[in-house]
């Protein structure tokens, strides 16, 4: 089996600088976006010029990023790409789709250049991604789009090839902690789905294509409780490994999607009692992928004047 | 070559002089790579670390050093640093299986030390302030390294004394 020890080690220094829940109840208690701003600054997220929190959380973002390619492997770094891969694939068919510029949604750090998906997309010539997988979705993603005129059958789509690529990379890689990690990913993505099914009352077909054929739920039966509507889906739920789901499930979206977050954090968890696999530097870039993405929520909700407890119930546990 | 008019005594007991210092410094090593690899990591990211991260990496190091010990006393009772080498075959066959014991322990010992000796300094590197339990975690592993020292020693004099 191959060791991390080195990475391991430079994840458990680094992650001495994550924030706590502490820090996190601080941040939202903070009088108005100014003070959240402060605070945060102190706490490491600091654009070099010192402009404003979209900077620093551009800032902290690129160093999460040099710091996994220099400690991760290639198959580690690859599973944490792919989504963004197909992030970039999603916002450049809905531009080219629309007539709209939007190259700046695209992301950096992909396994493919954004700018090559982007130019690709626009010249529907898909050959110079050099990544068939990826040529193939963005290929059919736009004939789908052009065809149906319907951006949800295009998200539908582009987010299922993501799990089923995310599937492939982590079995490939032979670690078990990226396949259970997989795994994760797709169960959680197919009970929001389904959730999202039953509330909006969908039918058999479009549940069956909404949901991704993978992971460890059974998805037929995951499909037919979907189509009797939401108590049915909680009560099938409740019964999986994943019953504590189904309370937030009756709650709502927001309280769904925080607890499919926490359920990823709480496999995370264990890999603080390693220190030799891979299984650390996953979890400390998904622990700070959260903690950057609850000081975006908190300051965007401090600049918007939102209540703070309806901030609170959206910020996923933290890591430390 | 006529292998009737080898002695074997002499053969064996080197054998187990060789395989102590081999086998406990193979250890070592082992150990003393995988917690260096861990301090290299914390010290890339904290070099203020660097004394507490080096003091538990040289843990796994004392395997090594006792195998050198029970070699070099096997070396100088067969008689190899001077005097007389004439070992009978049983007696050969004792040396060999008094060096067994740190040997054997040494290597492993060594090994899972270097392994509780990276958790510690992964301990250290996220609480400093604990790195006495640390080091106290690693050193349990020591024990069973000493006690086969101890055999190791102990039958080694024990071998001189008999009349075989």
């Amino acid at each position: 089996m191959k060791e991390y020890t080195y990475s391991v080690a430079r994840v458990r220094a680094k992650e001495t600088a994550l924030l706590t829940r502490q820090d996190i109840d601080q941040l939202l208690s903070a009088d108005g976006y100014t003070a959240a701003l402060r605070l945060v600054r102190d706490r490491g997220y600091r654009a070099q010029d010192n402009e404003g929190a979209d900077d620093a959380i551009a800032a902290a973002e690129k160093e999460l990023w040099e710091f996994i390619t220099e400690i991760a492997d290639k198959d580690t770094i690859r599973i944490l790409r792919l989504p963004v891969d197909y992030h970039n694939v999603k916002a450049a068919v809905k531009s080219v789709f629309s007539g709209m510029d939007g190259h700046d949604l695209l992301l950096d750090n992909g396994t493919v250049d954004k700018d090559v998906i982007y130019s690709c997309v626009k010249r529907r010539e898909y050959y110079d991604m050099e990544n068939p997988t990826l040529e193939r979705v963005c290929e059919e993603a736009m004939t789908l789009i052009l065809r149906t005129q319907d951006g949800q059958a295009c998200d539908i789509y582009i987010d299922n090839a993501m799990l089923s690529a995310v599937e492939d990379a982590a079995r490939e890689s032979g670690d078990m902690f990226l396949k259970r990690y997989a795994d994760l990913l797709c169960d959680t993505a197919n009970l929001k789905a389904a959730y999202r099914c039953a509330a909006s009352g969908r039918g058999e077909a479009f549940i069956e294509n909404a949901l991704y054929p993978g992971g460890t739920l059974n998805i037929k039966e995951l499909i037919a409780v979907s189509r009797d509507g939401i108590n049915a889906l909680c009560e099938y739920v409740a019964k999986t490994r994943y019953g504590a789901m189904a309370d937030s499930m009756k709650t709502g979206a927001a309280a769904l999607e925080k607890k499919c977050a926490d359920e990823i954090m709480r496999l995370m968890d264990e890999a603080k009692f390693d220190s030799f696999t891979s299984a650390p530097i996953i979890a400390y870039y998904y622990a700070k992928r959260t903690e950057i993405d609850a000081v975006r929520l908190i300051l965007s909700g401090k600049l918007n004047r939102l209540d703070d407890n309806m901030i609170r119930e959206r910020v996923p546990r933290t890591y430390v | 070559m006529d292998f009737g008019s080898i002695d074997w005594g002499i053969v064996f007991a080197l054998l187990g002089a060789a395989l102590a210092s081999i086998m406990a410094g193979v250890g070592s090593a082992i150990g003393v790579g995988k917690a260096g690899e861990a301090a290299a990591g914390v010290v890339t990211e904290d070099p203020t670390k660097f004394s507490k991260v080096l003091i538990m990496q040289l843990l796994p190091g004392t395997q090594g050093i006792y195998g050198l010990l029970i070699a070099f006393i096997t070396l100088s009772q067969i008689g190899i640093l001077g005097g007389s080498a004439d070992i009978s075959f049983a007696k050969g066959l004792l040396y060999l299986a008094a060096c067994l014991p740190i040997a054997i322990v040494g290597l492993l010992s060594a090994i899972s030390q270097g392994k509780a000796a990276v958790s510690g300094i992964m301990m250290i590197a996220k609480k400093p302030d604990q790195m006495s339990k640390g080091m106290i975690f690693a050193a349990m592993v020591e024990t069973y390294a000493i006690l086969a020292l101890l055999v190791s020693i102990l039958a080694i004099f024990g071998i001189a004394g008999l009349n075989i």
